[in-house]
């Protein structure tokens, strides 16, 4: 997906509109996005007890929780992901097809209003909720309801660009590869996973930032509280009511994992993509 | 073409912006009315006698926990009248110089317990005792420390410890301790409540009072002497684009109309209601 308009940069097409367009839109754009992340570190520079508001209990608790549920829902969802994300791509019964159109739902669907969905499916007085109590289980405001909803809003990301790395891999490829004796399972970690790298690394890191962001369905879903289920963005809303340093020191944080996973996502995926171009 | 379309859809974004404070310095009689969540049912119908008596007037609000609203107004959202459950809330936004004038009490409220009447914990009975809070595996919600909901509920935990001997050493940590979520405001600890996926929670009166609430919670009774009042003080903002319409709101919330709309809501008027003081204390 990233990689397609990559390569169309390269030519450097004409733009449509004249000579002007393009430089203008790009320095207005980068104006947009670049003022606020820029006065966020300059503000977050100036705060003399910017050290004190990133070593408050408040904001490392909230890291790791962080980093805890959303590497377990990383971890979840491209266990069950690769492989529904490979069937999409290569099966196109009618069924899959419908189930196909509904993937990015969680996409287009407000945090809050899948928040309010899971209270509804497993809260205690959901639809499952008397079968988990039969169980043992009391879900929603657990560490675990927090890695339900960061799963619920994040997993498309992954399966959908998963999917489109998997379909841009020619099926004569792996055809090839089976006649000539592989196997499957082999075949799909030498060959497919290989090619459609890019497109999965590029999932896997819009997923996990995603995971990393979320807020409206965890507040609703998993509540908020410190050291259980008060992630980095609750932190965040929660310190802006109180003390203004916190809340910049955390976003900050924040701000430099989104940044770190950008990085790490272009390292992962450039030279690959050259390679296959 | 494409620049022009992008010129004028800046233009729009700009005029957005500036949408409220041009209505309302136009002398059309909008009123931003910022005020706590708690004041979310009784307000609309002040405001509807309000516009009633004031032709041309039309308010609008904006409910939260005072605290956010406070924060809100701070990073320079635009009202005219900051209605806040709580002192501390108030006193801040005049330490930040957002308060025109003197604020003024015009309504009281008290904390209840309250658990749901569906669900709730179905072994070891629902939580019917103030003692049963402090029970090991009961589920509760408390709107955050900053709330002023918040900051009232933990001042009665810390009062039923020292006024009721029967609840033991240590009550209102261990009360704590059962809290499985801090809610930005009261309405948030009401909602989970309701639905049954918290065993107890702490709101006022008024909110148990609320049509939706009466039919999906039950109310643990707190005695009296441990109760805390919560006060509810009104003030004009400096920023207000229409000062004299927005002094006129804050008498009409203080005079005996708004009074009995308030008191039908569960609210009570403080002790000496002020209603000869203007707002601005001039």
């Amino acid at each position: 997906m990233m990689g397609t308009s990559f390569s169309r940069l390269k030519g450097l097409p004409s733009l449509p509109g004249g000579g002007l367009l393009g430089p203008a839109a790009t320095v207005l754009y980068l104006l947009f996005i670049g003022l606020p992340v820029l006065a966020l570190l300059i503000r977050a520079a100036q705060q003399e007890s910017f050290l004190t508001g990133l070593v408050g209990g408040m904001a490392l608790t909230a890291l790791r929780l962080s980093l805890i549920t959303s590497g377990i829902s990383m971890i979840i969802i491209v266990l069950v992901g690769t492989p529904f994300a490979y069937l999409l791509a290569r099966n196109t019964s009618w069924m899959l097809r419908i189930v196909d159109s509904l993937i990015e739902l969680p996409i287009v669907l407000p945090p809050v209003v899948a928040g309010v969905a899971m209270l509804m499916a497993f809260g205690r007085q959901g639809v499952l909720g008397p079968f988990l109590e039969a169980l043992g289980i009391s879900l929603p405001f657990t560490t675990g309801a927090v890695v339900f909803a960061q799963i619920f809003v994040a997993a498309p990301f992954y399966i959908r660009s998963a999917k489109l790395g998997f379909q841009s891999v020619a099926r004569d490829y792996e055809d090839i590869s089976q006649t000539l004796g592989i196997s499957p399972w082999k075949t799909f970690w030498r060959l497919t996973l290989p090619l459609a790298a890019p497109s999965v690394l590029t999932g896997f890191a819009l997923a996990w930032a995603r995971a990393l962001s979320e807020f409206g369905a965890t507040i609703m879903f998993a509540g908020n509280l410190m050291g259980k289920t008060q992630t980095m963005p609750l932190a965040i809303m929660t310190a802006m009511e109180s003390s203004l340093d916190t809340a910049l020191a955390l976003s900050v944080l924040l701000l430099a994992g989104s940044v770190t996973i950008l990085i790490g996502l272009g390292l992962a995926t450039r030279p690959k993509w050259q390679n296959r171009l | 073409m494409t620049i022009l379309l992008l010129a004028l859809a800046l233009l729009l974004t700009v005029a957005c912006a500036n949408q409220s404070s041009a209505a309302s310095s136009a002398g059309s009689g909008a009123l931003t009315v910022f005020a706590a969540a708690s004041l979310a049912n009784s307000f609309p119908e002040i405001a509807d006698a309000f516009e009633a008596e004031h032709p041309g007037a039309s308010i609008t609000f904006n409910f939260a926990g005072s605290q956010r609203l406070r924060t809100q107004l701070e990073f320079g959202a635009q009202a005219d009248v900051f209605a806040s459950a709580d002192q501390r809330q108030m006193d801040l936004a005049v330490a930040a110089d957002l308060i025109s004038g003197v604020p003024v009490s015009f309504a009281e409220n008290v904390l209840v317990v309250i658990t749901p009447l569906v669900g709730g914990i179905t072994d070891g009975g629902r939580v019917n005792e103030l003692d049963n809070l402090a029970r090991d595996g009961v589920k509760l919600a408390l709107a955050s420390p900053e709330v002023p909901a918040g900051a009232y509920s933990r001042e009665l935990l810390r009062n039923l410890e020292a006024d009721v001997v029967d609840l033991g050493p240590g009550y209102a940590s261990r009360v704590l301790n059962n809290v499985v979520t801090h809610e930005p405001n009261v309405r948030g600890v009401l909602q989970k409540v309701a639905l049954g996926e918290v065993d107890a929670g702490i709101v006022y009166r008024t909110d148990a009072a609320t049509d939706y609430a009466a039919s999906r919670v039950g109310v643990v009774s707190v005695p009296v002497g441990s109760n805390v009042v919560a006060e509810y003080p009104i003030a004009v903002l400096r920023e207000a684009s229409d000062s004299e319409l927005a002094e006129e709101f804050v008498r009409f919330v203080l005079g005996e109309r708004s009074q009995i709309i308030l008191n039908s809501y569960g609210f009570e008027s403080p002790v000496i209601v002020p209603l000869e003081a203007a707002p601005d204390g001039r």
